[in-house]
């Protein structure tokens, strides 16, 4: 379990410190990184292994000289032990190297930095469950390497008491350590609290300005970290002015006891998740602060390629659908499909002059000429008809392909320039010169969720079509109209045609001699012109019907919802996270993820970015 | 110690106050001598401390300190002693034992957050204010260190602590409190008790005091602080700045430290910033609040060991006066007067140099702090400050002097920058597409007036006869060229012309528009291709809106004058030889069809052109476009394909477009301010096939220097440089004398 938890933290802290080798080489700033990233590790390494022991560990932390070995003494009941743990204003009195205190020895401990002082369970304070101790040096103490101590050693224990003076209660430094430890249960101790504001025996402030120096100071170290468990504070007196250490040490102890015997050990166990997410957070805090800081130029291009690809889409489908010729040819050509489609078979040859009016659009004229058996018109109609099927499928490709190809392209043309600008950014970083910006590698930068975005759109284009689809009743009922039209127009012909055909038969059949010549026989020239003269009122009506379908305003606010439905979906595609930017390019995409790094952080603790 | 001659000397020189040694000269038709202290204006130089004060300029620093410096020569010696020190170490309580007990009233002391010193308070003995000239002296130093006038501490004991706490109660108007910290207001106050001292006391604020969560909105969240702690901490590095400003002042510095933080970092700092910044100034350390279980001399050594590499001056301790135990340890103050009342404050001895006494044992009356005065020679004190005030200053004017020869590189190389972003960003838009295999990129043609003209009246003079009617258009762009609106005017209404042909022309300048055919750059554009190139914002902070206001304006300039001032044409027999071809190459049906529409066709773009700017708000725009964009653009669109381009006769457009270029660039030279580069300097635009040189260009040059964009290059006076240096070496001298 816990080798697995600390691969996962090793693996953030190593991903964060390759990304700074890679972008920045030997530079100062990514030695700055990998060293954040290594206390990382060993202070992730310590909170999850917490040195082999398995008990509770109660860290005594603070600036320097405010009183934090005396209150180590006051856990202790072996004098032994306590004569080792000096305090004092002297530097030989000075705690410098970190004490370890109780029944068990912590694992891999530093001699140079640490001391392991035995001390038997009974011989410690009883907190109600056995616990090590750990008294650390001042963080701000001047010996720079008791300092480095301190402050390395801050991640060790869940519960922590962070002591100051009273007199030092606005200090900045009390922030400060209070942002380090986040994540811990924080018990405040205030040593020195002058007697006139403090009754040690009836545990009572007895000031006002000491009383609201306290909520102060409570509301800025819980802004300070507020992932942190912050437990009511404990005050010690000025034992110096009341001359009696003792008392205030026993009525300390027992203030203490009472505070921390609430906190059960499930709870403390789980300061474990909150310690480590407030460390990995102050990292990613840290670093994409420092990189954005010293980078403002790297920032400044990154963020600019966010902003370009986040514009892109919309200004592609824009440029795509908003050529209105485009997108109200399609939404034309779709709807006479659909109307013709859902004309049934039955109404012939209504739906055949349909068909052939929709493939002859804007070449009617010859259409009519063409069935007056004008050959040009013919051709020239034909002509149309090939062509308008050609424009059809172009269209009805742009519609299919058109976003995926024209974002393909944009994305090259307009990246290309801060690509540029980023690469002469690194450059100056890595080298400090500007880079030849004619030999920046082109961008390699994918959009994901293109294809969905195509896909998509053709759905929204099919639904709006299906949606805004001419009434099939309507259409049958015209269908049925005009084929009523036409044959009603033929019938006169056709029934006086079988009249005489059927009364040659029956005299071919009932009288001894037949003549052929009874038999109707209509010249051509009459059947094409009844045809034609049936055919025209049905044409007539089924141009004025389409026209009339396919009238102007319908189709433009087709293509208005089209538009509006595809900045939606762009809209929801980038929100959910499929339409995103793919950086496959090595270089940029390490910039990008050391820059989020804050982001992430932010994100992660709901504050505003 | 004489500084004054040779610094004065210095300073004119630098000022070029005589007019006859400039530093240099501005690069400018008229050579415009400069002198260095014009350069130094607005010049920020990197501090110790920089995350305070970065806003203070190298003249305003230099202006504070030679004010000092000539406050301190020219009146009485009348020094001021710091008490600095760690939070709550006792500074106001070791104020408090030098003044006399109404005085001692009005200081604020304790350990709570409402009775912190948040100002700086100044105590002069009561005959410097009968002393006009001392009281004078004082108040322009403070001044000058602090940018504003003192406010007065009240006599009224509770307004005074409130002073003292941070509250200023100068009238609103006068502090500005929306724009001012009161607690940058220094407060001044006399007691007659000083007198016997003769010196000044600044009691300081400490420099750790971090951020009350009441005060989170009124901090600005910057780059570098952002989370509580981090604005915390910088609130208290504030503090120690406004500190080691306010160190100037001084004469001699009195660091108090708490027993219990001797060995703490924070002090460690300061008394080292103190050295830095005040180097010679004496440091007294005292120590306060020592445990009674401590010996005198454990406490000396303690101070001896611990701050010796950093050297002060001498050193005084105090026991912790509560307590019942080891109280004869706490010796009686040399109490003359007789009045004060002792038992609340600290009595501070001597420990450093020895001998180190131990009460009971008596000490010495001169070893008491109180008497601090018999130990302090007014004329050295001042006479140190004098000195430590002129190192700065000196150190200051090389710092100053860095820059600007500095200055003079960068601005050649920022020059160079620019031109060469110029170059980029226009040869950027006028890119035109690539060309397929062979991956070359061919420019795309200016449209401007003057080519749009050139060709309509080509067209109008290759017309065939069946044109006729329809070259009436052509004489309508004619007309458009003095007025655009008449143009606009009478292009609008053109219903002769029939629906259809006005939709053609609109189609065409909504493709235009997308940029799906050529390219259209406004003002915002060209800016924004500008800023693209500007890695490293020599051209403008674009951050800031103003200044990319001012280069959108400056963009408008630009388009404008290359729309009426480029006369690059193209070739005319060959223009003519190409839109003959275009008339040529109408089939019969597409001349008789419609009579005057296949004109139209012919036409539309170039009016789509014309009408563009409309679209635009008024303001003219450059509009990109090869010969054939602009001439057979709009046909596909449609749906009537006149010909293909593919067997035109050769145009060398690209060649008038590199011409057009280069007028582009040197207009945009001229509206930014900056002269034009000469032979050698033009920037090289880099493809991948080739390079090329931006050359010069065919119009005239209308430049105005001042309202240049970004500092001129300036050409050395080598004089000055040698002058200069005898007179720094002259000044330098007299220092060390």
């Amino acid at each position: 379990m816990n080798g697995h938890e600390i691969a996962h933290y090793d693996a953030l802290a190593q991903r964060i410190s390759q990304a700074a080798t890679f972008l920045f080489g030997d530079r100062a700033m990514a030695h700055a990184i990998r060293e954040k990233c290594r206390d990382y590790q060993r202070q992730c390494n310590d909170i999850v292994s917490s040195r082999g022991i398995a008990w509770l560990t109660v860290a005594i932390v603070g600036a320097k000289g405010q009183g934090k070995s005396w209150i180590a003494r006051q856990f202790v009941i072996d004098p032994a032990v306590r004569g080792r743990l000096s305090s004092g204003v002297l530097s030989r009195e000075a705690t410098t190297k970190l004490h370890w205190i109780g029944p068990n020895r912590p694992e891999s401990l530093d001699d140079q930095r640490e001391v392991f002082h035995y001390c038997d369970r009974g011989q410690l304070l009883d907190l109600g469950q056995p616990y090590l101790l750990i008294d650390t040096p001042g963080i701000t103490d001047a010996d720079q390497r008791a300092a480095q101590v301190a402050k390395e050693t801050l991640s060790l224990a869940p519960v922590k008491l962070l002591v100051m003076r009273r007199d030092q209660m606005r200090s900045a430094i009390n922030s400060q350590i209070s942002a380090w430890i986040e994540g811990s249960v924080c018990v405040p101790v205030l040593s020195c609290v002058p007697i006139q504001e403090f009754n040690a025996q009836s545990n009572a402030v007895s000031s006002e300005s000491l009383r609201s120096d306290i909520t102060q100071l409570l509301d800025s170290l819980r802004a300070s970290a507020p992932q942190s468990k912050l437990l009511e504070p404990v005050l010690i007196p000025d034992f110096e002015a009341t001359g009696d250490e003792v008392r205030a040490g026993a009525d300390f102890t027992a203030t203490l006891k009472s505070r921390l015997q609430n906190e059960s050990l499930e709870e403390l166990a789980m300061t474990r998740a909150n310690r480590l997410s407030a460390l990995t957070h102050r990292l990613q805090h840290e670093v994409g602060r420092l990189v954005e800081s010293e980078t403002p130029q790297l920032a400044e291009a990154v963020r600019r390629m966010h902003e370009e690809t986040d514009r892109l889409p919309g200004q592609v489908v824009e440029s795509l659908l908003g050529a209105t010729v485009v997108l109200e040819t399609a939404v034309r050509g779709r709807l006479r499909a659909q109307m013709i489609s859902d004309t049934s078979p039955l109404w012939f040859p209504y739906r055949t002059v349909i068909s052939v009016l929709g493939f002859t659009q804007g070449a009617w004229d010859r259409v009519v000429l063409a069935l007056s058996g004008s050959v040009p018109s013919l051709f020239g109609a034909l002509a149309t008809w090939a062509r308008n099927v050609q424009k059809s499928r172009e269209i009805s490709t742009e519609m299919q392909t058109g976003i995926r190809d024209r974002l393909k392209s944009r994305i090259e043309d307009r990246l290309t320039p801060i690509n540029r600008q980023f690469y002469v950014a690194l450059s100056r970083l890595q080298t400090g010169d500007a880079a030849d910006p004619t030999k920046t590698p082109t961008p390699n930068v994918r959009l994901g969720g293109i294809e969905e975005l195509q896909g998509q759109s053709v759905n929204l284009f099919e639904s709006a079509i299906a949606a805004s689809a001419t009434n099939r009743i309507g259409l049958q009922c015209a269908g049925m109209l005009a084929t009523a039209m036409f044959w009603g127009m033929l019938s006169g012909p056709i029934v006086s045609v079988y009249r005489q055909y059927f009364e040659a038969s029956r005299s071919a059949l009932t009288a001894a001699q037949a003549h052929f010549d009874e038999f109707p026989h209509p010249s051509g020239s009459l059947l094409a012109t009844s045809i034609f003269l049936s055919l025209l009122p049905m044409l007539i009506f089924a141009m004025i019907f389409m026209t009339w379908t396919l009238r102007r305003s319908r189709i433009q606010r087709i293509s208005r919802r089209i538009l509006a439905e595809h900045h939606t979906l762009i809209g929801k595609l980038k929100s959910e996270g499929v339409l995103k930017l793919y950086f496959e390019d090595p270089k940029l995409e390490q910039a990008e993820f050391l820059l989020r790094l804050d982001r992430m952080s932010r994100v992660d603790r709901g504050q505003p970015s | 110690m004489d500084t004054s001659d040779p610094l004065e000397q210095l300073i004119r020189l630098l000022k070029n106050a005589d007019g006859t040694l400039p530093f240099g000269w501005k690069q400018s038709p008229q050579r415009e001598p400069v002198s260095g202290w014009q350069l130094l204006e607005g010049v920020r130089v990197a501090r110790e401390n920089s995350n305070v004060d970065a806003n203070k300029t190298w003249r305003s620093e230099f202006e504070n300190l030679h004010q000092q410096l000539r406050t301190l020569d020219t009146t009485a010696q009348s020094p001021i002693v710091a008490i600095t020190g760690l939070l709550n170490a006792g500074k106001s309580s070791l104020l408090a034992g030098f003044l006399s007990d109404a005085g001692r009233q009005r200081v604020l002391i304790g350990s709570a957050n409402d009775q912190g010193t948040h100002r700086f308070v100044l105590w002069l003995p009561a005959s410097w204010r009968k002393s006009s000239e001392a009281w004078n002296a004082a108040m322009q130093q403070l001044v000058a260190v602090f940018g504003c006038e003192p406010e007065s501490l009240s006599d009224d004991i509770t307004i005074a602590r409130e002073q003292y706490n941070g509250r200023s109660f100068l009238p609103k108007s006068t502090t500005d409190s929306s724009t001012i910290d009161p607690r940058s207001i220094p407060l001044i106050a006399t007691d007659e008790k000083l007198d016997r001292l003769g010196i000044g006391l600044l009691d300081c604020p400490d420099i750790q005091t971090g951020m009350f969560p009441s005060d989170l909105q009124d901090q600005p969240r910057s780059a570098t602080t952002d989370t509580f702690a981090e604005r915390s901490m910088h609130v208290a590095q504030q503090r120690a700045a406004m500190l080691i400003k306010a160190s100037h002042l001084c004469s001699a510095f009195l660091a108090v430290v708490a027993s219990n933080s001797l060995h703490e970092e924070k002090f460690n700092e300061l008394l080292e910033s103190l050295r830095t910044n005040m180097p010679g100034v004496r440091r007294i350390v005292i120590v306060n609040r020592v445990p009674r279980r401590y010996t005198s001399t454990e406490i000396a050594d303690e101070v001896q060991s611990t701050y010796q590499s950093i050297g002060f001056d001498r050193s005084y301790m105090a026991y912790n006066f509560q307590g019942p135990l080891d109280r004869e340890k706490i010796p009686l103050p040399p109490d003359a007067d007789g009045q004060a009342d002792w038992s609340n404050l600290p009595v501070f001895f001597q420990i450093a140099p020895p001998p180190v006494p131990q009460p009971p044992a008596p000490i010495e009356p001169d070893h008491y702090l109180l008497n601090l005065g018999k130990h302090l020679d007014r004329g050295r004190l001042v006479a140190e400050c004098r000195s430590a005030l002129a190192q700065r200053l000196a150190s200051q004017l090389q710092k100053g002097m860095e820059q600007l020869y500095a200055e003079l590189q960068n601005r050649k190389d920022r020059l160079k920058r620019v031109f060469q972003l110029m170059a980029d960003a226009s040869f950027e838009f006028s890119r035109g597409p690539k060309s397929g295999e062979s991956n070359e990129t061919s420019l795309r043609l200016h449209a401007s007036r003057e080519i749009v003209q050139q060709i309509s009246k080509s067209l109008e003079k290759t017309a065939p006869w069946w044109a006729r009617p329809s070259r009436f258009i052509v004489r309508l762009i004619h007309d458009s060229k003095d007025a655009m609106v008449n143009a606009a005017a009478k292009i609008t209404p053109l219903h002769w012309l029939g629906q259809k042909s006005a939709a053609v022309v609109d189609a065409i300048q909504g493709q235009f528009r997308r940029g799906e055919v050529g390219r259209v750059v406004n003002n915002l554009a060209l800016a924004d291709f500008l800023k693209q190139f500007d890695y490293e914002n020599d051209l403008a902070d674009w951050s800031q809106s103003d200044s990319t206001k001012d280069v959108e304006r400056r963009c408008q300039r630009i388009i404008d004058r290359f729309q009426s001032e480029s006369r690059t044409r193209l070739n005319d027999a060959e223009l003519d030889g190409y839109t003959a071809k275009i008339w040529a190459g109408m089939t019969w049906q597409q001349r008789l069809w419609t009579g005057v529409v296949p004109a139209t066709l012919v036409f539309a773009p170039l009016l789509a052109v014309l009408a563009l700017p409309f679209d635009f708000g008024g303001s003219s725009v450059l509009v990109l476009a090869s010969m054939k964009e602009l001439l057979f653009a709009g046909l596909a669109g449609v749906g009537a394909a006149l010909l293909g381009g593919d067997n035109m006769p050769k145009l060398a457009e690209d060649e008038a477009a590199w011409q057009q270029l280069n007028d582009l660039f040197a207009i945009t030279c001229d509206e930014f301010g900056i002269p034009r580069p000469s032979e050698n300097e033009f920037p090289t635009i880099s493809t991948l096939n080739h390079r090329r040189a931006i050359r010069s260009a065919h119009v005239a040059e209308a430049r105005q220097p001042e309202n240049a964009m970004l500092p001129l290059p300036i050409e050395l006076n080598a004089d000055f440089k040698r002058r200069f240096a005898q007179a720094h070496k002259l000044w330098m001298e007299s220092i060390k004398s």
